[in-house]
């Protein structure tokens, strides 16, 4: 254990006891985690997780007289059940909840968030109790009233609207003026923000108002985003893009909340909307599903390399085979000769080719969203995870071939050379 | 791509994993408002 870590355990220690010495130990623990680096953190996140916790001295008293206490006298029981619950508090808690009351400590606390999430994913264990009160302390911060939705306009500041842009991940934009085409007409922002960071929102939706269903992001920020547009009132909201801007808060719900919040603001401002659908990718499509099936990877996904092969029989699989690159083998494989035409960079632009492959490809996806599974059960589709989670539901007619045809679209969900 | 549908009942379930919370804050307007009618600063 380094020098620094050991002070910042120490003063972790104290903090929270109160006084005028809290402030400065406070202070020389935000000093420290900065100074700690990501590694020296880690040791410090393990530490708290691990050592933090209350002593046996501390519950010993409140334990016995509770066990020696008789329910029938309840003010000598109820007066029992909260010494015990005093001594048991979290000295986790203390120490973020002592945090978050500094300048800039919500945002900190946070950040600290962040990085035992991510370490977690990385695989590092033994973080369990330090994840659990920091979920449980955020979610309290979030459950109080203090989330307040506001709609982002072209009348809203240009620092907000600059900021979303920047935040926007899931369809990135360029320039401003795509931001201020997204909050143009029959286009809709609405951002959910904490009191206690009034600046920024903390998760952010965009929506678009159509008649009917719009089935691809060209309709709704591209090119043909004007060709539906319509002078009756619309009926339908399409959610096309949720971004979270703290990934500190991941896991407690807030898309949620906003996604419900946003409905009802919607149905009272456009009393026509009779659907709510989204707009979504498929990230993971190509990558992590189709081409190691293709490729004869077994990855245990409940559809097999068999399958797909009688997907592609017929016109389908003579198309493939004669049309894969001349350089690829020369064996009669469809699935190695999907795999390898899907690779090149010009198989979109032939249309004969996409009418055969629109769907195979299609029930394919369908069975990647709708019946592949994790170890959990959950969805292996994170996004399908999240809608399927909310009770939104998913159907082969509503998945939506080519649809996003831009570089990214297509690394995620479609094959490309990029991939 | 795909649309995820969410219906009447989607909604009533998040509504009800969702503790209520305040839709509009102290500088937010009601959502009925027309835009430009009192947004953020």
């Amino acid at each position: 254990m380094t020098r620094r870590l050991r002070q910042a355990c120490e003063l972790a220690r104290q903090i929270g006891a109160g006084g005028a010495a809290d402030r400065e130990r406070l202070e020389g623990f935000r000093r420290l985690v900065a100074e700690l680096g990501p590694e020296g953190r880690l040791g410090l996140f393990t530490w708290l997780s691990e050592e933090l916790e209350v002593a046996r001295a501390g519950i010993a008293g409140p334990a016995a007289a509770l066990q020696s206490a008789s329910e029938d006298d309840r003010e000598a029981w109820n007066a029992a059940v909260r010494e015990l619950r005093r001594s048991l508090a979290s000295p986790r808690q203390r120490l973020f909840e002592a945090l978050i009351n500094t300048g800039g400590g919500m945002q900190l606390v946070l950040d600290l968030r962040c990085e035992v999430l991510e370490a977690q994913r990385q695989g590092q264990a033994g973080l369990e109790a330090l994840e659990e009160d920091l979920g449980h302390l955020l979610n309290r911060w979030c459950q109080h009233g203090l989330l307040y939705l506001e709609e982002i306009d072209l009348g809203s500041s240009y620092r907000t609207v600059r900021f979303l842009k920047e935040r926007e991940l899931v369809h990135p934009m360029v320039s401003l003026d795509e931001m201020a085409q997204r909050l143009g007409r029959d286009r809709a922002c609405y951002a959910l923000y904490h009191a206690a960071m009034p600046d920024e929102p903390v998760v952010f939706i965009e929506v678009a108002l159509s008649r009917g269903l719009l089935r691809s992001i060209d309709e709704v920020i591209g090119g043909a985003a004007g060709a539906r547009r319509s002078a009756k009132p619309p009926d339908t909201a399409i959610f096309y893009s949720i971004n979270s801007t703290q990934n500190g808060l991941a896991g407690l719900g807030l898309a949620q909340v906003l996604i419900l919040r946003v409905t009802d603001a919607l149905r009272t401002r456009y009393p026509s909307l009779q659907t709510f659908a989204t707009l979504s990718p498929i990230p993971g499509f190509w990558p992590r599903y189709l081409r190691p099936i293709l490729e004869g990877r077994d990855e245990g996904f409940r559809l097999t390399r068999e399958a797909v092969v009688e997907l592609l029989s017929g016109r389908l699989g003579a198309a493939l085979l004669e049309r894969r690159p001349a350089a690829a083998g020369t064996d009669d494989d469809p699935a190695l000769a999907l795999a390898e035409v899907l690779a090149a960079p010009d198989w979109l632009a032939d249309p004969g080719l996409c009418r055969l492959l629109r769907r195979p490809l299609l029930d394919i996806a369908y069975t990647y969203l709708a019946e592949e599974t994790d170890r959990r059960g959950k969805p292996l589709n994170p996004v399908a995870g999240f809608h399927l989670g909310n009770g939104a539901t998913v159907s082969r007619a509503n998945l939506n071939f080519a649809a996003n045809t831009s570089e990214r679209g297509l690394a995620e969900s479609s094959p490309s050379p990029a991939v | 791509m795909v649309n995820y549908l969410y219906s009447e009942s989607s909604l009533a379930r998040i509504r009800r994993g969702v503790r209520s919370l305040l839709p509009w804050g102290r500088r937010g307007r009601p959502s009925g408002a027309p835009p430009g009618s009192s947004g953020p600063a």
